[in-house]
């Protein structure tokens, strides 16, 4: 349709020079020593701006002149190798924001291969540069201001367990103590014990090789009385019994904690009786409900079930807990068990104070505690909250003020229905 | 003084009986040498109420209790136990020892031991022992220097103190005392 380049036509390269002068983009050709041949209106536009931000003369006919960074040496030889380059290049000129052209650099050659000139059509992202650079710096204030909260939230998290460990440290700490006090009494008592046995063996000893067999009589019943050989006979399998009983204690409570925690499977779904977990989460924290509450636990036949025992281990407590606290005197905590569909459901009640009904939407949230200052993280339940969720089930608390509280916990038997586990 | 107060009575309260057991067993240990020749008696109740229906018929020299117990706390307990016998000897024994537990034992019981379980049984036996005889001591002191059969020189020696003591804290050696008999605290200064 069109002749070819190089039988010129002149209406033809007239039609292209209108066109060309008319672009919103600075169009030049340049020649290999640089000297601009052809610069369109937003050229000429172009290199004033560079002239005047940078405090130069206009005028100049060499364009490295205008600005040294305008055609960067690497783009041309690049340009003249290849054929063609584009790319980037920032000029810092003023005080003003950098002018950023995206350039297009084609070399044209003659037909014996010489090079004629380079063509040379720019375009101002001059505004989208500067746009983009401000979006990177928010993006990177975001970035920081992210991993700070994490961090936050990292060590609110830790707070929150270790705030709960403090009560179970006091807790197990009475619940030890108490047989450790009295097991470790009974072993003085026995070592007193045992000394009086052994005089007493070394006087059988005498007497058996006594001649006054009489007199040797008298003696171990004098022995035997002054030193109470009839209670200690009597008393010394009962302080073993209790003994072993308290030792027993101990041994149960530290085993409980090992369940609760059960830290060689962190972060693991592993199938796992919610019983065994109910269980063992009762009997550590029982040190602080036993003063208050009679706990009556109606377990139902369920399955195990696809879970984190410890993470739900620590909402069991958090509920428990809770409950324990909403007991102004004496009251009755349940703990029932049962299973819906592919569903177990676990509920926890209380006969405590209840919840107020402006205080009943925001129990979820973050931070929010009724607890003084200090007692409460207000963490214990958004943390329940995010572990649940996580095991894809539901909780949902009903509450009536002065009657009691009521949650209910539903957990799928099983996570493969699911995508993978959030993390 | 009559004979049936020559024996030192001990009063031990814990919810758990087999502490309750073992330390009858640690003070079983305590020798007459130890208490100035006299006898030990020793009872024990895994009840704080039942502890204090004994504590109305009779008087004890000591009072060991628990802090955490269920029917009420050490604390309430000691401080009804005072209300009955202002003059008995206390000391709180208990597993756990948090702020709370410590500072009311000694803001409003005013004990004069804060145990921890577990405890030394040498160590008992020998606190047990001297608080028993100081506190016999000061009873005493406490009777005679009321008596009105008491010496004369006594008498004036108790008055100047107590003139001393009344002008220092005006109020202080009077008792006001309720209709039903309970002590009357207040904390007026035109006392």
């Amino acid at each position: 349709m069109f002749p070819a380049l190089n039988e010129p036509d002149a209406e033809l390269l007239q039609l292209l020079r209108v066109v060309a002068d008319g672009s919103q983009n600075p169009l030049f050709l340049v020649d290999p020593e640089l000297h601009i041949l052809y610069a369109n209106r937003s050229a000429h536009a172009i290199t004033v701006q560079i002239t005047v931000g940078s405090g130069r003369q206009p005028g100049s006919r060499r364009i490295n002149e205008l600005h040294p960074d305008l055609l960067p040496s690497f783009a041309l030889e690049m340009a003249a190798s290849a054929g063609e380059w584009s790319g980037e290049v920032a000029l810092p000129i003023g005080q003003r924001r950098p002018l950023v052209l995206m350039l297009q650099i084609i070399a044209v050659r003659s037909d014996n291969g010489a090079l004629k000139c380079y063509g040379v059509s720019a375009r101002d992202i001059s505004f989208e540069y500067a746009r983009k650079s401000e979006l990177q710096a928010r993006n990177d204030e975001l970035e920081v201001a992210y991993r700070k909260l994490k961090g936050a939230q990292e060590q609110l998290l830790q707070s929150e367990k270790l705030a709960s460990l403090g009560q179970l440290a006091a807790g197990v700490a009475h619940e030890i103590n108490n047989p450790i006090g009295y097991v470790h009494s009974n072993l003085a008592t026995l070592q007193e014990y045992s000394k009086q046995l052994l005089t007493l063996v070394e006087n059988y000893d005498r007497a058996l090789e006594s001649d006054n067999a009489e007199r040797a009589r008298t003696d171990i019943r004098d022995l035997r009385q002054r030193l109470d050989i009839d209670f200690l006979q009597g008393d010394l399998p009962q302080l073993i019994e209790e003994s072993r009983e308290g030792i027993e204690r101990v041994r149960k409570i530290v085993q409980d904690l090992k369940d609760f925690s059960r830290s060689d499977a962190r972060d693991k779904f592993v199938l796992a009786d919610i019983h065994r977990g109910l269980d063992s989460t009762l009997n550590i924290i029982w040190n602080d409900l036993k003063y208050k509450a009679q706990v009556v636990k109606t377990f139902g036949e369920i399955p195990q079930i696809e879970c984190i025992p410890s993470e739900l281990n620590q909402v069991f407590m958090n509920i428990l807990l809770n409950a324990g606290q909403a007991i102004a005197e004496r009251g009755i905590v349940t703990v029932s068990t049962s299973l819906d569909g592919d569903h177990v459901v676990i509920a926890f009640g209380d006969d405590g104070e209840g919840i107020p009904d402006d205080v009943l939407p925001r129990i979820f949230d973050p931070f929010f505690t009724t607890k003084s200052v200090g007692a409460g993280t207000g963490l214990g339940l958004a943390i329940s909250y995010g572990l649940i969720k996580k095991h894809h089930g539901s909780i949902d608390v009903t509450s009536t003020p002065g009657e009691g509280t009521l949650f209910l916990i539903r957990l799928p038997i099983t996570q493969s229905a699911n995508e993978a586990p959030i993390s | 003084m009559s004979n049936a107060a020559t024996v030192y009575r001990v009063l031990l309260v814990d919810d758990e009986p087999y502490v309750l057991n073992a330390l009858r067993r640690c003070l079983s240990f305590i020798n007459v040498d130890m208490l100035g020749g006299e006898g030990l008696r020793v009872e024990t109740f895994s009840s704080a109420a039942l502890a204090l229906e004994r504590l109305e018929e009779d008087d004890f020299d000591l009072i060991v209790s628990d802090y955490r117990m269920p029917e009420m706390s050490g604390v309430e307990f000691l401080s009804k136990a005072i209300e009955m016998h202002p003059h008995v000897a206390r000391m709180i024994l208990s597993g756990y020892a948090d702020r709370d537990a410590i500072l009311a034992s000694i803001n409003e019981t005013q004990v004069s031991r804060f145990l921890c379980k577990p405890w030394d049984d040498g160590e008992l036996r020998n606190l047990v022992a001297t608080t028993l005889i100081q506190s016999r001591i000061i009873r005493e002191a406490l009777t005679r220097a009321t008596a009105p059969k008491a010496g004369a020189s006594e008498r004036i020696a108790v008055a100047s103190e107590l003139d001393r003591l009344e002008s220092e804290f005006p109020g202080i050696t009077r008792l006001q005392r309720a209709e039903d008999g309970g002590i009357i605290l207040s904390l007026d200064d035109h006392l």
